[in-house]
C-alpha cells in the first residue's frame, strides 16, 4: 500500500501509513495540535467528538499490535488507509481554528487571526490548485475531444452492436465511461498489472488470456516490437479482436499494419485498424 | 441546451427527494422545525437506504434495469407527495422563513460562498482522467445502461459475467446513478463527474454546518468554520486524503464515504451525546449503515470502526448498558456484508447472475 508492506513495517506500519496519508503537508501536525487545544480548551461536548473518539480509534483500529495480528489476517492491509477517513482531521483543525478566532474580540483582530490560521494552512498544505483553476473541459462528457471522434468513426465502420477493440492504456481506461458498446479486448486489471501495478490482481483471467493480453501489450505499448508478428496476430484472433486503435505517433504503427492489420481511418490522432479473419 | 436545463433540474431535483424523504424523520412537535439542512441529509440517508433495500433483489433476481428504474421512481413519487401532503405544515413554515435568510449576514458567510463555489467550479470543470477507479464506478453505469441490467456485466471489458463481483456486489450507486441516466436521459459522464460530484461537495458542507450548529453558541461562527474547512479541503491533497477525494474524485462512493457518511456518523453521535433526536437516532444510525454499504463496499470495513468510536463512550459514559443491543443492531449490516465478502474472497460463496 503505497509502497508501504505490513510484514516488512510490522509495528511501525501504523505511523507510515498516517504519514503517507497526510503527504507532504502540515495537516497532520495542525490536527495533533488541533486535538490537543480542544483537550486543553474545549467544552465537554467538544472534547467528546474531537478528543474521546481520537483516543478511542488510536486504542483500536489505529492500535499497531491490532493492525499486525488482525486486519493483516482479514486482507485489508492494501486499503489500511481508509481507516484514516474515520478520524475528522478536516473538521478538527476547522473548528480549533474557529474556536481561536470566536476566542478574540469582534473586529479587525478576529479578521487578523482568521487570516492568519488561513496562511499557515495554506503555506503548509499541499493545494488542489497549485496548478490554477481548471479550464473548461472540451465537452460535456469532460473526456478528451479524439477519444469521442474516434467513437464515432468506429460506430461508422462497425456498424449497430457491440464491436471489441484494442486500445492504447490511456483510452482502456476511460472509453467504456463513454461508451459501453466497445467491448474491451485488454482488462484493465492486465493493464494496470503490464504497467508496475501490485494493488490489482489478474485471477480472474485465465492463463492464456494473460499470455495474449500480455503479447498484445508489448506491441501497443511499444513496449518490445520484436514478437514475432505471426504470434501477434494470433492473440489478437484468439482475444476476437475487431479493430485496433492506436496513435498516429505510435512506432506500433507499422508494426500492426505489416502484421495483418488493415487500416481503415486515421482520425485526430489516431489510426483505426480492423482486423481480419485471417 | 437540454442538458444544460436538465443538469440543473436533476441537482435541485435531487435535492427536493431528499428534503421530502427527510421530512418523515421531523415531527413539528418534538422537534426544532427550520433544520433544513438535517432533513436533507437525513433525506439522503433514507434515499440510498431504500434503493438498498429495492434494488439488491432486484439484482440478484435478474431484473432488467429499465424496471428497477420504474419502480425506483414510482417508490420515490408515492413519497414525495405522501410528504408533501403529511407535512405541508412545515413546508409553509419554511417557505415563510426562507425569505429572511439572507438578512443579517456576516462576511464570513459570503467568503464562504465564494470558498465553497469555487470547489463546486473546480469538480464541475476538472477534466481528470487518470483514475482507474473510474473505469470501474463510471464503467459500470454506462454498462448497465447498454446493456439493461443490473451489475450483469463486467464493467471493464463488458463482457458478461457468470457471477457477480463479490468485492463489489452490494455497492449499488452506480446502479443508482443508472437508475437517474435512464430516467432523465443525461449521460453517465454528465451525471457522475458534474452533477454528483457538485452534490458530493455540498452535502459534505451540509453535514458540517450541522455539527457547527450544534457545537457553536455563536450561529455566524458556523460559516467561519465552513470557510476554514474549505481551506483544509482545498490544501490537503495527498493521494489517500478525504480531501482529495471530494475534489478530484468525487463521483466514487469511496468520496461520499468519506466526506459525507462518516462526518454524518460523528453528527449523530454528538446528537446521541446531547441527547438530542430520541430513539430516532438509533434508527438513523442503522439506516446510514445500509446507505453506507449501497454506496461503497469500503463501508463495511470503517462504518462499524466509526459507529463503535462515537456511540460505545456515549453508552460507557451514561451507563446505558441496555443500548448495547441496539449498537449492535446497527452494526449489523456493514458486519454481514463484511462476513459475506470474506467468504467470497475465500471462493465459498458466489453468487450467481440469473438472466
Amino acid at each position: 500500500m503505497g509502497g508501504i508492506n505490513l510484514n516488512e513495517s510490522g509495528l511501525d506500519f501504523v505511523r507510515q501509513v498516517f504519514v503517507t496519508f497526510g503527504g507532504n503537508t502540515t495537516v497532520l501536525t495542525l490536527f495533533l495540535l488541533s486535538v490537543l487545544y480542544l483537550a486543553l480548551k474545549g467544552k465537554k461536548e467538544e472534547r467528546y467528538v474531537f478528543v474521546t473518539t481520537a483516543v478511542f480509534l488510536a486504542f483500536t483500529v489505529y492500535n499497531p499490535f491490532a493492525v499486525k495480528y488482525i486486519l493483516g489476517k482479514l486482507g485489508m492491509v492494501n486499503v489500511y488507509y481508509r481507516f484514516f477517513w474515520i478520524l475528522p482531521m478536516v473538521l478538527t483543525i476547522g473548528y480549533a481554528c474557529t474556536k481561536v478566532v470566536g476566542g478574540q474580540k469582534k473586529g479587525w483582530r478576529r479578521y487578523l487571526t482568521a487570516a492568519a490560521l488561513a496562511a499557515v494552512i495554506c503555506f503548509g498544505g499541499n493545494s488542489v490548485l497549485a496548478g490554477g483553476l481548471p479550464k473548461l473541459p472540451d465537452n460535456q462528457y469532460k473526456m478528451p475531444d479524439d477519444l469521442l471522434a474516434v467513437c464515432t468513426v468506429l460506430h461508422e465502420e462497425a456498424g449497430e452492436g457491440t464491436v471489441r477493440v484494442v486500445f492504447e492504456p490511456d483510452f482502456n481506461l476511460i472509453v467504456r465511461q463513454y461508451d459501453a458498446s466497445f467491448e474491451l479486448v485488454l482488462d484493465r486489471d492486465m493493464v494496470l498489472t503490464y504497467q508496475g501495478s501490485n494493488t490489482v490482481s489478474t485471477d480472474a483471467l485465465t492463463e492464456q488470456e494473460i499470455e495474449d493480453e500480455t503479447k498484445i501489450l508489448q506491441i501497443i505499448t511499444q513496449m518490445d516490437l520484436s514478437l514475432d508478428q505471426k504470434e501477434f496476430y494470433r492473440s489478437l484472433r484468439e482475444m476476437n479482436a475487431e479493430y485496433i486503435v492506436l496513435s498516429s505517433s505510435s512506432a506500433a504503427v507499422s508494426y500492426v499494419e505489416t502484421a495483418g492489420c488493415i487500416p481503415v481511418r486515421e482520425v485526430e490522432g489516431h489510426i483505426i485498424f480492423r482486423v481480419e479473419e485471417k | 441546451m437540454i442538458t444544460l436545463l436538465k443538469m440543473p433540474a436533476l441537482f435541485l431535483g435531487m435535492l427536493a427527494v431528499f428534503c421530502c424523504l427527510g421530512s418523515f424523520f421531523i415531527r413539528e412537535n418534538r422537534y426544532e422545525s427550520g433544520h433544513l439542512g438535517e432533513t436533507v441529509l437525513f433525506g439522503f440517508i433514507a434515499y440510498y437506504f431504500l434503493f438498498e433495500l429495492i434494488s439488491v433483489p432486484m439484482m440478484v433476481l435478474g431484473a432488467k434495469l429499465h424496471l428497477l428504474a420504474w419502480v425506483w421512481a414510482a417508490v420515490v413519487a408515492v413519497l414525495v407527495i405522501a410528504s408533501i401532503c403529511l407535512h405541508l405544515g412545515m413546508w409553509r413554515e419554511w417557505g415563510k422563513r426562507s425569505g429572511g435568510f439572507w438578512r443579517g449576514k456576516t462576511a464570513a458567510f459570503y467568503v464562504m460562498l465564494v470558498l465553497i463555489g469555487i470547489q463546486l467550479y473546480f469538480v464541475a470543470a476538472l477534466q481528470e482522467n487518470g483514475s482507474a477507479d473510474a473505469a470501474y464506478y463510471v464503467g459500470s453505469v454506462t454498462t448497465n445502461l447498454a446493456t439493461d441490467s443490473i451489475s450483469s456485466f463486467d464493467p471493464y471489458t463488458g463482457k458478461a459475467l457468470d457471477f457477480f463481483n463479490i468485492r463489489y456486489v452490494f455497492s449499488m450507486y452506480p446502479a443508482a446513478n443508472a437508475v437517474l441516466c435512464r430516467l432523465t436521459g443525461l449521460h453517465p459522464l454528465v451525471v457522475t463527474k458534474v452533477i454528483l460530484c457538485m452534490m458530493t461537495v455540498v452535502l459534505s458542507y451540509l453535514v458540517y454546518a450541522q455539527i457547527g450548529k450544534a457545537l457553536l453558541k455563536e450561529k455566524q461562527m458556523v460559516w467561519v468554520l465552513l470557510c476554514f474547512i474549505s481551506v483544509v479541503n482545498l490544501n490537503f491533497h495527498t493521494i489517500f486524503s478525504n480531501a482529495s477525494f471530494l475534489l478530484t474524485r468525487g463521483y466514487e462512493g469511496k468520496a461520499v464515504l468519506c466526506n459525507i457518511i462518516l462526518p454524518f456518523l460523528f453528527y449523530l453521535g454528538l446528537r446521541m451525546y446531547q441527547e438530542k433526536n430520541g430513539k430516532r437516532v438509533w434508527l438513523l444510525f442503522f439506516m446510514t449503515g445500509v446507505a453506507a454499504i449501497d454506496l461503497t463496499m469500503s463501508s463495511m470495513m470503517t462504518v462499524p470502526v466509526a459507529m463503535s468510536a462515537v456511540i460505545l463512550p456515549n453508552l460507557v459514559r451514561k451507563k446505558r448498558w441496555g443500548q448495547s443491543g441496539l449498537y449492535l443492531l446497527a452494526v449489523l449490516p456493514c458486519v454481514l456484508v463484511l462476513g459475506v465478502y470474506l467468504l467470497g474472497v475465500r471462493g465459498i460463496l458466489q453468487i450467481p447472475v440469473v438472466r
